[in-house]
């Protein structure tokens, strides 16, 4: 993998060092301000969502993504670059709990349950990505049509408000003792993309950037079916302890699935 | 002190100008323009057409007009390419000529508003043909001015095309054409093939009206004899003739050591028909015999006494057509025409033995066809000699017929003599050099394989050895040696002999051993025809690497100083009728032009725009840049993919010493815009719900396509250094102009890294 690694970069740089490299007007650096977003095909983002909800309700609610991206030339038809993505997103508790609360005789009893309905988790992520841009045979870097391929870290909070939970629950039970849910993790996973879109400069220096994005985490496809639509709990390795990853893994997997991507950005240097 | 001045600088001067325009038959040059640019070639063709626009009445009806201004746009913009590609002369002695005989034409008062309308130019095309416009141009070819016999013949010509002018032909047979194509005004009924009859019939009317108008309206009332009109039908009825009709020498080739065999030569040429069979009513033009009886019959009214032939000096004439012919010649090299400048020019060696130009035409004319017989594509130069009528056709079976060998060798012969007789002929030398590398590489014929003696002085050693030497003292290997030697003069080997009077010249010995060892380097290289599988799959591997290398990562040239030869803009709107859109192209190419300065200065590059659309009154000699520069290219397109010195790069040099540099950009930019083709798309994004905006952005947006064309050239050996061809699927926006212009500019001006 080191050595693949390794030979990817050096195919990279001797490109670099050997091309006549024009850039649009001597220009090759460039900093853009990209957002993904599509409607929530799957999973909410907004917090009103209801799992419930019929698909033209859906269509309604928007996955967003913000991206800010340093691109530089290296050919006449590649670029590559670093970015990073910051995007926040919720979702809805599936989870049946395991509880302990004291019942109405005084009585400490076990039971199990579910909050479904109540989307109170919440994800606050941060990608950073390396992506090399080719453009197709007409363009000249870093204008017109092109395809990217980009390699990034996740880096994501999933935190859950366990006392709006348990203030619900006791509407239920009276005194809960003990809940079987931590109320925050810290992951990290990795992901791949590929982007088609194409870039336009105006004004000689501004750069509108348009196109659509595919983005997959590998890690998730061990995980499950994703494209089955039953419950995540007692499925797959899907556990009391993990949870929280995981679900929020799958979340951020639907969030960043598929996405159009419109962005505007300048050209430095 | 200032009048001194200006006298002095009039003594100075107008000397200067008479004798840069005196032509010296003996040191021929490519004729050229003089003095003050007119304002024909100046003003920009969308205001030439605004202002013929509006002088098309408002009272005409609405289908008229329209076509009026169809014309008139087509017209304007048509002509003034016409006019700023170099092709047509002004203030140069062949255009003053026919001036003054136009002057003379149309004197007296009655013409004097109509002589300030006409302007008369000479264009360098060398078939025999004049024109006029609606703007009030007369264009006469110098292929016309070649053929003509006197000034008289001239004279009608111009006539002819004033009536075309005073009576509106052009603009009126457009809107009749317009209205038959379309059906109006009682065309109705005609089905396509009638159609196509009715306009021819329509131009023919228009002819005949300019020839008898032209006779009775101005020839009639000028001085000139009646007699000659005859005669101008002639030059048109054997107009595809050459300059004259003179047994070609079927020695002119043979030299003392070589001839060719007699098999090459025709024993009887074909007839001359003058077009007995023209068919009228296919053509636009009237039957010679029609024309000429019609003329007849009206001159026989007229009194001819007192008229003469030539009213202006003959020598004037005479002058006029010599260049004429001299420059037809010339530009027969550039669109390859060899045969016949062969024969023109022999034409004219008679008159001119030791004519320069006449005899290095001719080893232009050897060295093409040579190149063409090697190298395939040889019907492109040479016609089928059975299509040839006349003692010309001598010349089109000879290289039809001869062998390649041969030839090649004829050509060096012929080319080196001739660099011998002028040693400082860079053009010369670097010919016979080319075809020494066409001997060796091509014919395989090294320098061993020439003798250096010729065949009778080694029958004459053979003999006299052998009476010497008893054969019995002979051991075997000289016996077989001698046997051998006499075996080779015996056998059909005559082009070995060839080179006998020119092997004592050191150089020519020393450059045939020069290529003989480059051969032997590269031999394994070069004939890819005779390589074996392996081989040949491993080189045309290395060439896709080669190519691919150059689209990936660019050209590096280092060319720091650079020209750029006239741009070319055309807007197009495919779905259109006219589909170029001439005004938005004249804008267009603007605004190329300060893309493209800036684009130089931003890279470094120091560039010099030579551009034919800004010029200013006193710019002739950047016209003249261009006009030469238009010829050089005109021939290296014409020659395709074929590498060979052009003839026109020996009048390169002073380009070269004059921008200082060798390297000259020409550049092209078209955009189409085409109907909807993305259905496709439309449809699929449709279907996908969510991708509805993207279908109706692609149902609104217009598609175009942008194609980029960019060449660069050495002009002084002719190589190709740079060669864009693009097209893109994208308008013509302004990035997308400054991102292809940078980087051809970029391209040109850095070197590959190491």
């Amino acid at each position: 993998m080191k050595k693949t690694v390794l030979v990817i970069i050096i195919v990279i740089f001797s490109a670099s060092l050997f091309a006549q490299v024009s850039g649009y007007m001597g220009k090759r650096l460039s900093i853009e301000y990209n957002n993904m977003f599509l409607s929530a095909l799957r999973n909410p983002t907004n917090g009103n969502y209801n799992h419930t909800d019929r698909a033209f309700n859906r269509i309604l609610k928007f996955n967003t993504r913000n991206n800010i991206s340093l691109d530089y030339v290296i050919s006449r038809r590649r670029s590559i670059g670093i970015g990073a993505d910051f995007f926040k997103t919720r979702f809805t508790l599936y989870k049946s709990f395991d509880l302990t609360y004291i019942d109405m005789f005084g009585q400490e009893k076990e039971t199990s349950t579910s909050i479904s309905t109540i989307p109170v988790c919440n994800i606050s992520s941060t990608c950073f990505n390396l992506h090399y841009t080719f453009f197709n045979k007409e363009a000249l870097a870093p204008l017109g049509r092109y395809g990217q391929i980009e390699f990034g870290l996740i880096r994501y909070v999933s935190t859950y408000d366990k006392d709006k939970v348990i203030e619900k629950l006791e509407k239920h039970y009276n005194e809960i003792t003990e809940i079987s849910i931590e109320d925050n993790n810290i992951s990290l996973t990795t992901y791949m993309g590929f982007t088609l879109g194409r870039k336009r400069v105006y004004f000689n220096r501004l750069i509108v950037n348009s196109g659509i994005q595919i983005c997959v985490i590998p890690e998730v496809f061990s995980l499950r079916n994703i494209f089955s639509n039953n419950n995540i709990i007692n499925i797959g390795n899907i556990n009391e302890s993990n949870y929280l990853e995981n679900i929020g893994k799958e979340r951020i997997f639907n969030h960043m699935l598929i996405n159009l991507k419109v962005g505007v950005g300048l050209l430095a240097i | 002190m200032k009048r001194l001045l200006i006298i002095l600088l009039g003594i100075v001067i107008f000397p200067l100008i008479s004798i840069g325009q005196k032509f010296d038959v003996n040191n021929y040059k490519p004729i050229k323009s003089y003095g003050e640019l007119p304002i024909d070639f100046r003003k920009k063709s969308e205001q030439k057409y605004l202002e013929d626009k509006a002088e098309i009445s408002t009272d005409e009806k609405r289908f008229t007009r329209k076509s009026k201004e169809k014309f008139l746009l087509r017209s304007n913009f048509m002509l003034d390419d016409m006019l700023l590609s170099g092709e047509v002369l002004f203030n140069d002695p062949l255009t003053n000529y026919v001036n003054k005989v136009v002057d003379e034409l149309l004197k007296g008062e009655e013409n004097e508003a109509l002589r300030d309308e006409i302007r008369v130019y000479v264009t360098k095309s060398p078939y025999v043909n004049a024109f006029s416009t609606d703007q009030g141009i007369i264009v006469i070819n110098i292929g016309l001015i070649a053929q003509l016999e006197n000034e008289a013949q001239l004279a009608y010509v111009i006539s002819h095309e004033l009536i075309h002018y005073i009576k509106k032909h052009s603009i009126n047979l457009f809107v009749e054409t317009e209205k038959i194509s379309k059906g109006k005004d009682g065309y109705k009924s005609l089905s396509n093939s009638n159609l196509f009859l009715e306009r021819n019939l329509r131009s023919r009317e228009i002819e005949m009206e300019a020839d008898e108008l032209g006779l009775t309206m101005f020839y009639s009332k000028s001085n000139y004899c009646l007699e000659e009109l005859d005669g101008v039908f002639d030059v048109l009825q054997y107009s595809y003739l050459p300059f004259d009709e003179i047994v070609f020498d079927t020695n002119f080739f043979n030299t003392k050591y070589f001839k060719l065999s007699k098999e090459y030569f025709l024993d009887e040429v074909a007839a001359i028909k003058g077009g007995d069979d023209y068919d009228e009513s296919k053509s636009t033009h009237p039957s010679i015999e029609k024309r000429r009886v019609k003329i007849e019959l009206l001159k026989d009214e007229m009194d001819n006494s007192g008229r003469k032939k030539f009213i202006l000096p003959k020598k004037d004439f005479e002058n006029a057509r010599l260049q004429a012919r001299f420059e037809v010649i010339r530009q027969l090299l550039i669109s390859r025409n060899y045969p016949e400048v062969i024969y023109n020019s022999y034409v004219l060696l008679k008159k001119y033995p030791n004519n320069k130009f006449l005899k290095t035409a001719i080893a232009s004319s050897l060295y093409g066809i040579t190149k063409y017989k090697l190298y395939g594509g040889f019907s492109k130069v040479c016609k089928s000699y059975k299509k040839i009528e006349g003692e010309s056709q001598q010349v089109f079976h000879l290289f039809r017929k001869i062998d390649k060998k041969e030839l090649n060798i004829i050509a060096l012969e012929y080319c080196w003599s001739l660099h011998q007789e002028y040693p400082n002929n860079k053009y010369l030398y670097a010919i016979s050099d080319s075809l020494f590398k066409e001997v060796v590489y091509k014919n395989k014929l090294i320098s061993k394989n020439f003798y250096k003696k010729s065949k009778n002085d080694i029958k004459v050693e053979l003999k006299n050895s052998d009476e010497k030497t008893d054969s019995i003292n002979l051991s075997k290997y000289e016996r077989i040696k001698r046997k051998k030697k006499k075996n080779e003069i015996q056998d059909d080997n005559a082009y070995q002999f060839a080179f006998v009077g020119l092997m004592h010249d050191k150089e020519f010995k020393k450059r045939f051993i020069y290529w003989d060892e480059e051969y032997l380097k590269v031999k394994k290289e070069i004939d890819v025809d005779d390589m074996n599988y392996h081989a040949k799959k491993e080189y045309y591997r290395k060439k896709r690497k080669k190519e691919r290398r150059i689209q990936e990562l660019g050209y590096a040239l280092g060319i720091d100083t650079m020209v750029l030869v006239d741009p070319i803009y055309y807007r197009i709107d495919e779905r259109k009728k006219t589909q170029v859109r001439y005004i938005d192209s004249e804008r267009k190419q603007a605004e190329l032009n300060q893309i493209i300065t800036e684009n130089a200065k931003l890279t470094g590059v120091n560039m010099s725009l030579v551009d034919s659309k800004n010029l200013n009154s006193d710019d002739t000699d950047v016209f003249n840049d261009i006009a030469s520069l238009n010829d050089w290219i005109s021939e290296c397109v014409n020659h395709e993919d074929l590498e060979l010195v052009m003839s026109e790069s020996q009048y390169m040099q002073p380009l070269i010493e004059k921008y200082n540099t060798k390297y000259f950009d020409w550049c092209a930019l078209i955009n189409v815009r085409q109907g909807k083709k993305q259905w496709q798309k439309i449809v699929m994004h449709s279907i996908l719900i969510y991708t509805i905006p993207i279908a109706i952005y692609y149902l609104v947006k217009p598609e175009h396509y942008t194609q980029y064309f960019n060449v660069l050239f050495n002009v002084e050996s002719g190589k190709l250094e740079l060669y864009i061809a693009e097209e893109v699927v994208q308008n013509d926006d302004k990035a997308f102009l400054n991102s292809r212009i940078y980087d051809t500019f970029f391209q040109i001006k850095t070197k590959r890294k190491k």
